[in-house]
């Protein structure tokens, strides 16, 4: 059971084999990542919970609600990896024939995945209650009470996740099987995560111009809120031992609650693990026989290749179809974001210096949103792996057919961003002078992004390999900060920062498409890609 | 000096990785109608002379002309006329084995009804039912997957068909079919070039052998000329790597 766990434990991204100097970088990078995200989640709670002490008694009721979702986001985090370690085909080759009972096998999993969710937890949880404490002016029993609730809750999370890890493998692996449900459920989880993105967002840029909660919430959304929280047990009970201290009632629901929720989930789900090490295929039914469809031509063969490349990605809802669609909608908010930050909160003196600067903030991080949007696209020549082999077997030319792997995602994209451009005009972010310049540029823009993945992967074997990858990252800075400057120095605010961009963006693609067109078939003979 | 008497002609072939010189100059010469094989241990080069034949690798010196087309000059009219089965078997893992078969077809320019003809007899000689070639590829086991490969490579009827390790997870009953649809290949005047380990099944089949060395052909066997070297070819072989265990 033990060198099961260490194996499960073993298998988490930063514990892999690896060079010392990359191992450490790559843990100082995550402690400070997480660190920071957690100064911002504090920061968030903590303003949010200022503006609403002008309502007697809501503060409870919020941080019931933050715990709430706190716990309901460490679910879905625990789903996919649960469904992973229980109901992994590939290991249960591995483990039925070695002399280990399933229940040993269980719970060596069941012990790494508690180990998640009280890291989880610990991360996310504890910061905020140790702010509610503070803030509140609780009792110090309360702080032992909240290091229990986070040993507690991480076991609530569990079992609400092993409750839902077999009709969500099973859901998962239908959905994965037909591409059309795959792209319709994407997408709309992409809509959603955007949308809630967007309030969140709204939310922050609330918080960060000054304004009173009244912007957001009205009077009787603030009661409803207090009724939500109120009855979220057993996370209001935690808040509620801060005021009435370690009273036996609350502590009682505190152990209950958590303990029967993974209870009950443990038989449930051990049932589900020992059907599937016995016979992990069972329902699986066979297809339908497929009729002989006419055959086509190369070139629309290669590009239906293609889309199915593209749509066939291991990166879930984030995998390029999903990103694209839902771009438009991100590119809004956040332009919506800027243009509130600059028009309505503190930062609006800086317009009567430099009335363009929010345009130019726009535009910088547009640039950089296609650029990390469309880099799932582009990389498309190592997500081919092994199947590069045939690319270069095929009597067709390597130029004709790199030609079909920028163009077929490049339309895609255009597409998205066409969309987006015109949503900001229409909604009146841009004029329409802007919004012919930005949809250009940004077009140019596109072409590169995609002409220059193909050929670092071509040149180094990675997209994110080399000068081109700095590159990738400081492009959008320099194709709004040029003409932000020119700006600047000019005193100009007509038509001239519009045009250095689209000539910037037009300068940046020309050498680049150049060399794709006389060098792209050289380059494709000469790549060898992985061992093949 | 293009030669089309030869149905595959290697010439001073040379191909370095980094510091390391796998290929020091291959010469071969195959005949049309000859079914050629190509023996070695593990790292003499045998991969990497398919690679630089089928234009997967690019190499450092020398010249390959196959069907009178240089792999040089003329690489896409090499492309057409081989039919290449990997070591590994590779396809498009989330398309059908009929999916993926039509879009071989389609970027060989193959017509409808000799798609349908070839797909008919190429799945029923490898066994091949309709019902797997409906399933996904990434379901089939690593057999099915080498008989998809082996049917892909054969879909639009080359002139010269290239194997490396081609019985490597196919059945009994497999190999040995393939070891017949060989000999028809060669029967109907088209060339194979076949790299393996099996060197019982290359010396029963092949009409001549070459052992590759350091790099370098060491032996040709002609067996055509000479049936009986065919049970002298392991001998020398395992000599030649100083593994012949002593009776």
């Amino acid at each position: 059971m033990i060198a099961v766990l260490l194996r499960e434990i073993s298998s988490l991204p930063l514990l892999k084999k690896g060079k010392l100097l990359s191992k450490i970088t790559q843990i100082a990078l995550a402690i400070i990542g997480l660190g920071a995200f957690i100064a911002v989640e504090c920061f968030i709670y903590c303003q949010a919970y200022d503006k609403f002490s002008a309502y007697k008694g809501v503060n409870q009721a919020l941080t019931a609600i933050v715990l709430f979702l706190i716990f309901f986001a460490s679910v879905i985090y625990l789903l996919p990896k649960t469904s992973r370690c229980f109901f992994n085909s590939q290991e249960r080759a591995v483990l039925c024939p070695l002399p280990i009972d399933n229940g040993s096998i269980f719970f060596a999993k069941s012990a790494y995945c508690y180990i998640l969710s009280l890291a989880f937890h610990f991360s996310f949880s504890l910061p905020i209650l140790l702010c509610f404490g503070l803030k509140y002016g609780s009792l110090f029993v309360f702080y032992i009470i909240a290091f229990i609730y986070v040993i507690l809750i991480a076991m609530m999370s569990l079992g609400a996740a092993f409750l839902l890890t077999f009709p969500f493998s099973a859901l998962a692996n239908f959905i994965k099987r037909n591409s059309i449900v795959l792209l319709v459920v994407s997408f709309a989880l992409m809509l959603a995560l955007t949308a809630f993105y967007a309030y969140v967002l709204n939310l922050f840029v609330a918080l960060v111009s000054g304004n009173s909660i009244d912007a957001l919430l009205s009077n009787s959304s603030v009661t409803t809120l207090t009724k939500v929280g109120e009855g979220l047990y057993p996370f209001v009970t935690i808040v509620k031992t801060a005021g009435r201290g370690a009273s036996w009632d609350y502590l009682l629901i505190l152990f209950l609650v958590p303990l029967s929720v993974y209870a009950i989930s443990l038989p449930i789900l051990f049932f589900a693990f020992s059907r599937f090490l016995k016979n992990p295929s069972a329902n699986r039914k066979r297809r339908a026989k497929v009729m002989v469809k006419p055959l086509s031509r190369p070139l629309p063969a290669l590009m239906k290749k293609e889309l199915l490349v593209l749509t066939s990605s291991a990166d879930g809802i984030f995998s390029f179809f999903p990103l694209v669609l839902a771009s438009p909608f991100l590119i809004v908010s956040v332009v919506i974001a800027v243009d509130a930050i600059f028009h309505l909160g503190n930062l609006n003196y800086v317009l009567s210096l430099f009335p363009g600067f929010p345009f130019f903030i726009e535009i910088a991080l547009i640039f950089l949103f296609l650029s990390v949007i469309n880099g799932s696209g582009g990389l498309s020549l190592n997500k081919e792996g092994r199947q590069v082999l045939l690319m270069k077997t095929f009597p067709v030319t390597g130029r004709a057919q790199l030609s079909v792997k920028v163009l077929v995602p490049l339309l895609w994209s255009s597409l998205s961003f066409f969309a987006a451009a015109l949503s900001l005009a229409i909604l009146g972010n841009l004029s329409w002078v802007q919004f012919a310049y930005v949809l250009f540029a940004g077009l140019f823009y596109l072409c590169w992004i995609y002409l220059n993945y193909v050929l670092s992967e071509l040149r180094y074997g990675s997209a994110s390999a080399g000068f081109s990858s700095l590159l990738s990252f400081l492009t959008p800075f320099i194709l709004a900060g040029l003409p932000a400057l020119a700006t600047l120095l000019t005193y100009s605010y007509a038509d001239l920062p519009y045009a250095l961009m689209l000539g910037l963006s037009a300068l940046f693609l020309l050498p680049t498409l150049i060399v794709f067109l006389f060098k792209g078939e050289r380059l494709f003979l000469s790549y060898e890609g992985r061992r093949l | 000096m293009v030669n089309v008497n030869f149905a595959i002609s290697i010439t001073g072939l040379k191909k370095n990785y980094g510091r390391k010189q796998v290929l020091k100059g291959i010469n071969i010469d195959v005949k049309e109608g000859e079914l050629f094989a190509f023996i070695g241990t593990n790292g003499a080069g045998k991969s990497t002379t398919i690679d630089s034949m089928i234009g997967l690798k690019t190499f450092d010196s020398g010249d390959i002309v196959i069907d009178g087309h240089s792999i040089k000059k003329d690489p896409i009219e090499v492309k057409k006329v081989i039919g290449y089965v990997p070591s590994e078997p590779v396809s498009y893992t989330d398309m059908s084995g009929l999916e993926y078969l039509e879009f071989i077809a389609s970027i060989y320019g193959v017509g409808d009804e000799t798609f349908d003809k070839n797909l008919s007899y190429l799945s029923s000689r490898l066994d091949l039912t309709a019902d797997d070639l409906s399933r996904p590829s990434k379901e089939y086991s690593h057999g099915m997957q080498q008989k998809l490969g082996l049917i892909a490579s054969l879909i639009h009827n080359p002139k010269i068909w290239v194997m490396d390790e081609p019985t490597v997870g196919l059945d009994a009953v497999t190999s040995h079919e393939l070891t017949l649809m060989m000999k028809e290949f060669v029967n109907h005047g088209r060339t194979v070039f076949i790299a393996s380990h099996n060197i019982e099944m290359v010396s029963a089949l092949a009409d001549r052998i070459a052992i590759i060395y350091d790099g370098v052909i060491n032996t040709v066997f002609d067996l055509k000329s000479d049936p009986s070297l065919r049970y002298q070819v392991s001998d020398y072989f395992l000599n030649l790597v100083g593994r012949k265990e002593t009776r």
